[in-house]
């Protein structure tokens, strides 16, 4: 709960969740507190907000959305405690593949045969449950694999592992349950297709992909 | 004679499909591309013993040719299909009830029918040799011997002296011919010293199913030579890259590696296929709906049907006797087995611990599965009873030992799985329940995965990337033999199953 505090300063993470969102919604659309990218013209009325809503996928939890009652002054009213606006980015005015390539959310590399989490590991599943609690509309797929020097049908399991151990680090660090998913893909999709120390290292990994903003 | 008992034209159709590999079209989502048609029955045979005693003797099924002679291999010639006319079978046999009188149409391919008598019978001797030489138990005398023994036989007269003389212990001869829709091949074995036609059969089967004819012919011959139980009707499953990048098929092959086809065709990843007992199901896992859920295609009916979904599930495995299929999921939080019966229900856990437990493979009776853990810190191979009781361990050499497969034979209680000795690749090995001892059937060529025992538990089937990208090959239960089936993309976890129809 510690962490939980931390991080979430509003206790009532699907109410915080929407009401985040609509922060940084205003943040961008009304208040203009962003780095305006210049040519970037107000990107009509709400459409982050719509755009939240609409990618949702139903298993997100009975969030209520936006139409709590709140009027915009009390929205606005919720102090910013978290991280510093500026920061914040214009999730809804980029695509999932904006948001992936660009690289907000680390991979983090498994020892051989091994689903444990170091503590470098954990350090980097930190940044990521900061930056996911910034960002509460977002849900993510997390994507056990493995190298190539492990068997076909163990690696399957052994990829499972993996995404189950981030998936319980990033959930004890406030990140609900309902926004993320496991998958493993095994050694089927190796990131690096070399056959030495530095692809297999490379390719032991979980990669938290973002399916929902 | 009789005459064949099957609608002709339907059969024809049938038969061709499946056996020149042409797949009906990539069909969406949950359906399979499917194969139309009864493959067991598209060869049709009956008896033409040399005796009504002989006649009674082969539709028994249980009879054998014992032909063994202590210390030498037995000898076997097989010259190529001789061309019979359409009316005129070989001398003593009348022919079928063909309309001799009606004009011949061209074939599809545009071959006359001259031409397309040859191709078959070219084929067909072709495929026999191979099947019969892919054995393993007879020593093939080579044809060129074989103008010696004919140039001493007078046309349709056989001379067993000839044949003895080049050391033919066992001569196997054949017409093929084309009557209407249908190839009629008319088939003899004969034990050459004892000059005795010890087997005989007319086999029909569609136009252009030449090689089917030629693999039920030659399972035939070695079933009465030898009570050799043949291969040459069964097929592989595997997953294949080829189709697509980022994803990986089910694909289907003749055990020889011919025919190669689609099963699935949804763009996402589709591995670990598992033969129904039957041979004419799979199930498999495939990621079409995101996470890896278990799904089941009926090959011959075109159908498939997702069978647990809501988690993910893995390694699937058939029971021998049809009704259950083994499987890995994380539904209670982590990787356990789990058994279900084939229409998704009676789902029932059979471990429960922290480690992984995966890659159930079922003993030939059903009572025991093998399976993959690592709860004593690295993948291991154990069995259980197929209610989780009674565990054992199995591998205790190598670091990484993964994929039991459990040898059907009846002769042999082994399992074969892939092993990691020191830091090398993996190799196949085999443990022998019975001498406790394991033998190592590949030498640290490439790594070697994923293997798979034909169904007289005779041959192996595994992936190997010795030659670049994973491709399956197949090799003897001793790993004498090695053929590679595969090359195009890479290919993985092949599983070989029985020929459709097996009644096992």
């Amino acid at each position: 709960m510690k962490l939980d505090s931390r991080l979430f300063p509003i206790r009532r993470a699907p109410l915080a969740a929407s009401l985040l969102a609509l922060l940084a919604a205003f943040a961008c659309s009304s208040v203009d507190r962003t780095p305006a990218t210049g040519s970037d013209p107000p990107s009509g009325p709400m459409t982050p907000l719509e755009a939240s809503e609409a990618e949702d996928p139903p298993e997100s939890g009975p969030s209520p959305s936006s139409s709590s009652g709140l009027t915009e002054d009390e929205i606005l009213a919720i102090p910013p405690e978290v991280g510093s606006e500026t920061d914040l980015l214009d999730i809804g005015a980029k695509s999932l593949e904006e948001l992936n390539t660009e690289g907000h959310l680390k991979d983090v590399q498994f020892e051989y045969d091994s689903a444990q989490l170091s503590a470098a590991m954990r350090a980097t599943l930190e940044e990521n449950a900061a930056w996911l609690s910034r960002y509460p509309s977002v849900s993510i797929l997390v994507e056990g694999h493995c190298d190539e020097r492990g068997t076909v049908e163990y690696n399957l399991a052994l990829g499972e592992e993996r995404a189950r151990a981030v998936r319980d680090y990033l959930r004890d660090l406030g990140v609900g349950s309902g926004r993320m998913r496991i998958i493993s893909y095994g050694k089927e999709f190796p990131l690096d297709p070399g056959h030495n120390e530095t692809a297999w290292r490379r390719n032991r990994r979980a990669h938290l992909e973002i399916v929902a903003k | 004679m009789k005459p064949p008992r099957l609608p002709r034209l339907a059969l024809g159709l049938l038969g061709a499909a499946l056996a020149t590999g042409v797949a009906a079209g990539f069909v969406p989502v949950t359906r399979i591309a499917g194969f139309a048609g009864s493959g067991s029955r598209a060869v049709e045979a009956t008896s033409l013993g040399a005796s009504a005693a002989e006649n009674a003797r082969q539709d028994a099924g249980d009879w054998y040719l014992d032909i063994t002679r202590p210390g030498a291999p037995v000898r076997m010639a097989i010259p190529d299909f001789r061309l019979a006319p359409p009316e005129a079978a070989e001398s003593g046999i009348r022919a079928g009830e063909t309309d001799a009188a009606s004009p011949e149409p061209l074939s599809d391919a545009g071959f006359t029918p001259a031409e397309e008598a040859a191709e078959s019978a070219s084929v067909a001797s072709a495929v026999l040799w191979s099947d019969i030489e892919y054995a393993g138990v007879y020593r093939m005398l080579p044809k060129r011997f074989y103008r010696i023994a004919e140039a001493g036989s007078p046309d349709g007269v056989l001379d067993y002296y000839q044949w003895e003389s080049i050391g033919a212990d066992i001569l196997v001869s054949g017409t093929l011919r084309i009557e209407g829709e249908m190839l009629v091949a008319e088939v003899r074995m004969h034990a050459v010293r004892a000059q005795e036609n010890v087997f005989g059969r007319r086999y029909t089967a569609a136009r252009g199913a030449a090689r089917m004819l030629a693999h039920r012919i030659a399972d035939d011959i070695l079933q009465h030579a030898g009570n050799y139980q043949g291969v040459a009707r069964t097929r592989i499953a595997f997953s294949t890259s080829r189709s697509g990048p980022r994803s990986k098929e089910i694909y289907l092959m003749d055990y020889d590696g011919h025919g190669q086809r689609p099963v699935t065709a949804n763009g996402s990843l589709n591995m670990t296929p598992s033969w129904s007992p039957d041979g004419r199901a799979l199930t498999y896992i495939s990621y079409r709906e995101g996470a890896p859920a278990l799904y089941l295609a009926f090959l011959y009916q075109g159908r498939g049907e997702k069978l647990v979904g809501d988690f993910q599930s893995f390694t699937p495995a058939w029971s021998p006797d049809g009704r259950w299929i083994a499987f890995t999921s994380n539904r209670d939080g982590q990787s356990e087995i789990y058994l279900a019966a084939v229409d998704g229900t009676e789902l029932r856990r059979l471990t429960d611990n922290r480690a992984i437990d995966v890659a159930p493979a079922w003993s030939p009776n059903g009572r025991t599965i093998a399976f993959t853990s690592d709860r004593t810190g690295a993948p291991q191979i154990y069995t259980m009873d197929r209610d989780g009781l009674n565990l054992r361990r199995v591998s205790f050499e190598g670091s990484w030992n993964d994929s039991p497969a459990w040898s059907p034979s009846r002769q042999h209680s082994e399992i074969a799985y892939a092993s990691r000795i020191e830091r090398r690749p993996f190799d196949i090995v085999v443990h022998d329940f019975e001498t406790r001892q394991t033998r190592q059937l590949t030498t640290g060529r490439g790594s070697n995965e994923s293997p798979s025992w034909a169904p007289n538990g005779l041959h192996i089937a595994f992936a190997s990337n010795r030659a670049g990208d994973d491709q399956v090959f197949t090799m003897h239960r001793d790993g004498s033999n090695l053929k590679q089936l595969t090359r195009e993309g890479s290919n993985t976890t092949p599983r070989w199953g029985n020929p459709p129809g097996n009644p096992r």
